[in-house]
């Protein structure tokens, strides 16, 4: 089926069974207009979902098992896990224990009463996902609450008899000097293809501290948009940390909105690609009031065929005085056909502002590697080790433990440094 | 222990090395002194690997097998160790972390078992009193912030963790104070052995004063232009290298 046919189709089934919803038809008639965007389009210069999405597409739910999923969990880490199997909340999956100020929710059950904003975007997949999404993670961590565990949010593509097609949609809210850490991963499971487009806004009220992990982890048979909008207030602090280590073509719109003074948002992504991938890290931070912080790193290391894109956007608006705003994105390019494309884009209209900026791309240095293996290491172990230290410094500012511990033994493991354990 | 005939090197266009010949024995200590540009620093990169460097000419034999033939790690693992004039700075990489790898691959390559965790920190623990280096600086990133005499002494502890039969110290000394030449120098003498051999670089006689050479040789001008035994580097001292480039010259004459 062409894709514009599932998702008609899709459309109909689901505007049938719902009713009218002005938000979903406004949606579906917005993608209708602007359609999957091609190379030609400024913001897709470098990466097109077009060749993805002419893959016979299925939507539909899985059965998977306990024991099928294991393999993705951290076994060290006490979660509140909640499974989505091809954009579908699994109830049997998840495993939710109860905590006071604490609602975690399939976004079935509120979607009336969260006014999601996705015009302002021009981002032609979240009008994709508004039209087609139906399932996904309501999480409210009411004021003053801390989240005791981490929120575990687990999504899988099961693409072992079909092609498949996910639309998750997540609204987190955070309340006032309420605190949680979550983690939001993508895995696959079987040889056919996936594509999945995601959605996830995030609301952080006064004084509140939240982190947000992206684990990117699929293979070369799966497409992921992954779109994330955060709206701060006044005092809180924000960090997403995005680590893409497989898949096909991946494309991250991560976008903070400082609304409130005093307010910290931090962005850190670690890339680490081989075999054919490309990912695309698309982000923004729109300074709108004064005396904000916002501190970007963005690493990459380069293997194979693989492609990296990094565009950064810092909007400082006119009465943001007083705004600091950092931005860094380095590249390591380990073989003559990777291919990184970095482009810092800063728009300030204040004048007291501090903002600095860098882009980098590089090679494994010669002198390192000639003292590594001067000490007998071998060339692949010294290349490997000066990867892993490159890596590391988005590694380290990650706060949970196990989860620190999984992604080093993942690089180290990727790059054969076994020793290094 | 190795055997240098004739060797030419460069870089580039750039000739450096110009036939030169050296010998040495095991259980010897040589000292190579010499001007600045004469091709010390070179010799010890290409006895290591650096693969910067072309030989064009000549031959090196090392414990009878052919040194330039091989790889950088292989001559590491076959008993080579470079003691850099300046060590690199590798940040995000530990003295620690790195060098279990480096002993790993190097006990592997000699048939040895690698060493669990808890050995290799017993060993640590017993090489680092040798140059009276701390546990803290070797978690550090690699040289990263590290002070002059930092970066040597970590240079003689790899040294000592490695166990390897030759070692070219270049520069060791420079930068260095004088307790810490002791110690460096102190480091040296306690892995001195019948089975292992040194070849120190070095501008100043004062090392010399603690590690004594068993032989002294001149680098001038990419060759070995004169040898003799520690009473050289004293007439060195003394005299400087004027005397060693009007020899030099007279002859070319
Ligand atoms: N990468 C290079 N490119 C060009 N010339 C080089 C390079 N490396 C070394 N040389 C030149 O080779 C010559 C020998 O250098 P080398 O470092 O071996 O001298 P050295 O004897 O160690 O001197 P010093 O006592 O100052 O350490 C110098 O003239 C130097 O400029
Ligand atoms: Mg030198």
């Amino acid at each position: 089926m062409e894709f514009s046919e599932l998702v008609e189709n899709e459309y109909n089934i689901i505007s049938q069974t719902e009713g009218e919803n002005g938000f979903r038809k406004k949606a579906y008639q917005q993608f209708l207009t602007s359609g999957i965007p091609t190379t030609k389009h400024e913001e897709w210069k470098y990466t097109d979902f077009n060749k993805v999405l002419k893959n016979d597409y299925i939507i539909n739910h899985s059965d998977l098992k306990k024991e099928d999923i294991s393999q993705f969990l951290f076994p060290e880490m006490d979660v509140n896990l909640i499974v989505l199997v091809n954009g579908f909340v699994s109830p049997a999956l998840s495993e939710i224990k109860k905590q006071k100020g604490l609602e975690i929710k399939n976004i079935q059950e509120v979607e009336k009463e969260i006014n999601q904003d996705i015009v302002s975007s021009a981002n032609p997949f979240l009008f994709l996902n508004a039209a087609l999404s139906t399932n996904g993670i309501y999480l409210n961590i009411l004021d003053n609450t801390i989240a005791e565990k981490p929120i575990y949010i687990l999504n899988i593509c099961d693409k072992k008899n079909n092609s498949v097609l996910a639309q998750p949609k997540n609204y987190i809210k955070i309340g006032r000097n309420a605190q949680v850490k979550i983690i939001e991963a993508y895995y696959c499971i079987g040889t056919n293809n996936s594509f999945t487009n995601v959605y996830t806004e995030v609301h952080a009220a006064e004084n509140s501290v939240s982190e947000l992990y992206k684990l990117q982890i699929g293979d070369n048979t799966s497409s992921l948009v992954d779109s994330t909008n955060v709206y701060q207030s006044e005092k809180s602090t924000f960090t997403c940390t995005t680590i893409t280590l497989n898949g096909n073509i991946i494309r991250n719109n991560l976008n903070l909105i400082l609304n409130g003074e005093y307010c910290e948002g931090n962005m850190n992504g670690l890339y680490m690609l081989n075999g054919n991938t490309l990912v695309d890290n698309h982000s923004s931070v729109d300074h709108a009031v004064p005396n904000c912080l916002s501190n970007e790193l963005y690493k990459g290391i380069l293997d194979e065929k693989s492609t990296g894109v990094f565009n950064g956007k810092i909007f400082v608006r006119k009465d943001a005085q007083k705004t600091n705003a950092y931005q860094s994105n380095k590249n390591l390019l380990i073989s003559d056909d990777a291919v990184v494309n970095t482009k810092p884009q800063l728009e300030i209209w204040a004048n007291d502002v501090k903002c600095s900026h860098g882009a980098t791309i590089g090679k494994l240095d010669k002198d390192m590697l000639f003292y590594l293996e001067a000490r007998g290491i071998s060339k692949k172990s010294a290349r490997a080790i000066l990867m892993n230290a490159f890596a590391h410094d988005v590694i380290d500012r990650i706060s949970l433990a196990p989860l620190k511990d999984y992604l080093n033994i993942f690089i180290l493991n990727r790059l054969g440094l076994n020793f290094l354990n | 222990m190795i055997k240098i005939v004739n060797l030419h090197a460069r870089i580039g266009d750039k000739e450096i090395l110009k036939g030169l010949n050296l010998t040495v024995k095991a259980g010897e200590v040589h000292a190579i002194m010499g001007p600045n540009g004469a091709g010390k620093s070179t010799l010890a990169s290409v006895l290591a690997g650096r693969e910067d460097y072309e030989v064009t000419e000549g031959s090196v034999e090392f414990e009878g097998k052919d040194l330039l033939d091989m790889a950088t790690d292989v001559r590491a693992k076959e008993g080579i160790f470079l003691a850099f004039q300046y060590p690199v700075e590798i940040p995000g990489v530990s003295t620690t972390n790195f060098l279990k790898t480096a002993v790993n691959e190097v006990r592997t390559h000699q048939g040895k078992d690698p060493l669990d965790a808890v050995s290799f920190l017993g060993t640590m623990k017993e090489k680092m009193k040798i140059v009276n280096i701390d546990q803290s600086l070797l978690s550090r990133s690699l040289n990263e912030g590290f002070s002059g005499g930092e970066k040597k002494r970590n240079e003689i502890f790899q040294m000592a963790m490695l166990d390897p039969k030759l070692c070219i110290l270049d520069e060791t000394d420079s930068g260095l104070d004088i307790d810490a030449l002791r110690i460096v120098a102190n480091g040296v003498n306690t892995l001195r052995s019948k089975n292992n051999a040194f070849i120190i670089v070095t501008h100043y006689q004062r090392l010399l004063d603690y590690i004594i050479p068993d032989f002294v040789h001149v680098l001038y001008n990419g060759q070995i232009v004169k040898s003799g035994t520690k009473e050289l580097a004293l007439e060195l001292e003394e005299k400087g290298y004027d005397f060693i480039k009007n020899e030099v010259n007279a002859v070319k004459l």
